[in-house]
């Protein structure tokens, strides 16, 4: 029994975080790289270094605003969709699934007998 | 001048050390401190004056003499300056315009006035007694000093300002005789005589000349090629270190590329196999130390009272085969203690004694669970619910045999043997039935189908069946009690363990039916003998039915719906959780009825009560056997004293 469409939009969403933030992570050793470049004098690398820097402050601002997002989901389900509180759950009707499970077994052995 | 000089030293310290004439000697005292500094440095006499001094003023290296004048309370600098003005001089004379005066004259006549001052000391000294007069009276003078002062500052102020300037002049002055040390000491080790003739005496006591040394240290500028080298050096650092951390942030988000696939993964996985029903809580992996999710799977809160096992199994990602995966939490340990498989089921098996010879044959036992067949789609097989379902059926079976074994114990005398951990036979008078725990290991997987169908199978299957369906009960049971004594407000008793047995209905309320099943053949057959093949028309009826109509009656006012919902479950069980018991009426023809009633007091014991009730209605008999033999006598009595004298009658 798969979660309900929300809970699978904000995982999905919380993933896709994960890769922005992994972007800028790639974006800022790109910058470095060029940033060396440019210190060993090839100037031609200026636009591209600039390329980069850009990529790294837009990845990290919107990774930052969806993660702002996500936490405003957070902030506004609670008490709706989620408990203020702990609440330790318990695994209850499993008693049932059991007797079910047996009895479909007796029927099966009443009817399919003889 | 020396000469001069001497012979006052000579004067003034006898004045101080023999007869003070018409002087105060508190005046006088202080006079040898400071006349012989008065004169020129580097004269022997001097020296030996200020040595013997030193003790005096051992504190500074150096003997300031303006130190002492400082020092002097007005009463007594005054007089001293008035010495030093000459006899005849008074301290109201003097002006300041008359002292500009005087020092505008000095830088002409710098020499005289020095030699003059000490002719002038020296003419004191000598005219002491004659100026005595005009020293002793220091006080009027004094007091005329502070009218004139007060117009500009007060008498403390001055003193304070006078201080200050003293002090500062005291510390350059020490400064300078320091250096002036150091250098002095500097040079001795070049130039000795030089030297020494600087140094103070207290230095050449304490230090010995040319014990200090120096060297002169060249100032290199550095050279072209060396700058050109540091600068190079530098830029390389710079640029290594960018590389290095670009190659650190590269593989960083190399390795957590791959962090983030297999988190995706899990969470999907997770999400798609994992619903709200489930119990789902963070917990610590132990195995591995990391933060993961835990799943209750056991049945605590469903009723279950079986501890042994927590329930409780890990979500982890399998990275070999990117799945997820279950590992009941106990695994971990079990594996440490060296029990691996963990994964046992009951089986049943039902033998057939052979009558000629004292042995068993295997007539029926319950197969493998569907559960337990692996299945040959790997989709399936790696179904977490599928994993679930197998972890909730192992451990359901666990408990199972666990309760059984607690009931067995008290069961042994009705044929009710635990042989060992894992089995429990109970034998019957022409069959034994095993209950077993099995481990699931490969070779019964792969034998499962090779017997052929036995007669008993069913049976045993159904026996399984029942005995599961049996716990389920224990567990609602046990729910229902948590929930009535939340609802009284008290909180769950500690149960001890006899209790607890006590409550456990598994094997007793099957076996009690076999059981019952034979006593009432046994007892019918007693009937037949006795009654029925004797007495003609005679004839037996169950009347169980009627009998126990009405005894269900539960009260469930007062209850939520829970508990009763719950009570409702439990008493779909009734028929077979009641203790066994049947009802024969037996009519006689024209001589009344006997009634029979097979109870049983802990479903495997048997006691009969017979009741005979004449023709005309009264009850002649009531009596209860357990034993057998004893109906056999009681029946053939009642047969022959009173339906056979009945029937000869009629």
């Amino acid at each position: 029994m798969p979660q309900p469409e929300f809970i699978q939009e904000r995982l999905k969403s919380l993933d896709s975080i994960d890769r922005m933030l992994l972007s800028t992570l790639l974006h800022a050793s790109q910058s470095v790289g060029t940033l060396e470049e440019l210190k060993r004098g090839n100037e031609n690398m200026k636009p591209q270094f600039e390329n980069h820097a850009r990529n790294f402050y837009s990845s990290l601002e919107k990774a930052t605003v969806a993660l702002r997002r996500e936490i405003k989901h957070l902030d506004d389900n609670v008490g709706t969709r989620l408990l203020p509180i702990n609440v330790n759950k318990k695994a209850t009707g499993q008693d049932n699934d059991k007797i079910r499970e047996q009895l479909d077994i007796l029927t099966k052995e009443i009817e399919g007998g003889d | 001048m020396v000469e001069n000089q001497s012979k006052a030293d000579h004067v003034v310290n006898e004045d101080v050390r023999k007869i003070p004439l018409a002087i105060d000697p508190n005046l006088i005292r202080p006079l040898p401190s400071f006349v012989p500094p008065t004169n020129d440095i580097g004269s022997e006499d001097q020296l030996d004056n200020n040595t013997e001094q030193t003790p005096a003023a051992s504190q500074s290296l150096i003997n300031n003499p303006y130190e002492t004048y400082g020092n002097l309370p007005l009463d007594k600098l005054i007089p001293i300056i008035l010495q030093s003005r000459g006899p005849g001089s008074k301290f109201a004379d003097l002006s300041e315009e008359a002292l500009l005066e005087e020092i505008a004259k000095e830088p002409t006549q710098t020499h005289s006035i020095a030699n003059g001052d000490i002719d002038i000391d020296m003419n004191d000294s000598e005219a002491t007694g004659s100026a005595g007069d005009q020293i002793l009276i220091p006080q009027p003078i004094e007091g005329t000093l502070n009218e004139d002062e007060e117009n500009d500052m007060t008498h403390e102020q001055f003193q304070q300002l006078r201080k200050n300037a003293v002090l500062s002049l005291d510390l350059a002055l020490n400064e300078s005789s320091l250096a002036l040390e150091f250098v002095s000491l500097l040079l001795s080790s070049v130039r000795p005589s030089a030297a020494t003739a600087s140094m103070s005496p207290f230095l050449k006591k304490t230090v010995p000349s040319a014990s200090l040394n120096a060297e002169k240290v060249p100032y290199e500028k550095p050279k072209e090629s060396e700058i050109m080298e540091g600068n190079l050096v530098t830029k390389g650092w710079k640029l290594r270190s960018l590389e290095e951390s670009r190659l650190l942030m590269k593989e960083t988000h190399k390795a957590l590329e791959l962090t983030v696939e297999r988190e995706q993964n899990y969470w999907s996985k997770l999400s798609h196999y994992i619903s709200r029903k489930d119990v789902v809580f963070r917990m610590k992996d132990k195995e591995t130390g990391e933060r993961t999710l835990g799943l209750k799977y056991g049945y605590e809160d469903s009723g279950s009272r079986y501890k042994q096992e927590r329930g409780i199994a890990i979500l982890r990602h399998e990275p070999k085969n990117n799945t997820l995966e279950i590992v009941p939490s106990e695994t971990q340990q079990a594996s440490a203690l060296g029990r691996l498989n963990q994964e046992r089921f009951l089986r049943v098996r039902i033998f057939n004694k052979i009558e000629e010879e004292d042995d068993y044959i295997l007539s029926g036992e319950t197969s493998l669970d569907e559960l337990l067949i692996p299945s040959n789609n790997l989709a399936e097989e790696q179904d977490i619910r599928r994993q679930i379902a197998r972890l909730q059926f192992f451990i359901f079976e666990k408990e199972l045999m666990f309760h059984m074994k607690k009931e067995a114990a008290n069961l042994i005398s009705y044929g009710v043997s635990i042989e060992n951990e894992n089995k429990i036979t109970v034998e019957f008078a022409t069959e034994k039935m095993e209950f077993e725990m099995i481990s699931l290991t490969d070779d019964i997987v792969m034998n499962r189908q090779q017997d052929a169908p036995k007669t008993n199978d069913k049976k045993a299957r159904l026996i399984l069946v029942m005995l599961r369906m049996l716990l389920v009960t224990m567990f609602k049971k046990q729910l229902k009690r948590n929930l009535v004594l939340e609802q009284k407000g008290e909180s769950a008793p500690k149960n001890s363990p006899r209790s607890q047995n006590h409550e456990v209905l598994l094997l007793r309320p099957i076996l009690g039916k076999f059981r019952h099943a034979n006593y009432l053949d046994l007892l019918q057959n007693v009937v037949k003998t006795y009654v029925l093949d004797v007495v003609e028309g005679a004839t037996l009826k169950d009347s169980t039915i009627e009998k126990t109509k009405s005894s269900d009656t539960f009260g469930e006012q007062g209850f939520d719906k829970h508990i009763v919902k719950l009570d409702r479950e439990i008493k779909l069980f009734e028929s077979i959780l009641r203790k066994p018991r049947t009802y024969l009426t037996l009519l006689l023809p024209s001589a009344g009825e006997i009634e029979f009633g097979l109870e049983s007091s802990n479903y495997c014991n048997a006691s009969t009560t017979v009741k005979y009730i004449n023709d005309s209605g009264t009850t002649l008999f009531n009596t209860k056997f357990s034993n057998f033999k004893e109906l056999e006598d009681f029946l053939h009595f009642i047969v022959s004293e009173y339906v056979k004298e009945n029937g000869t009658q009629v």
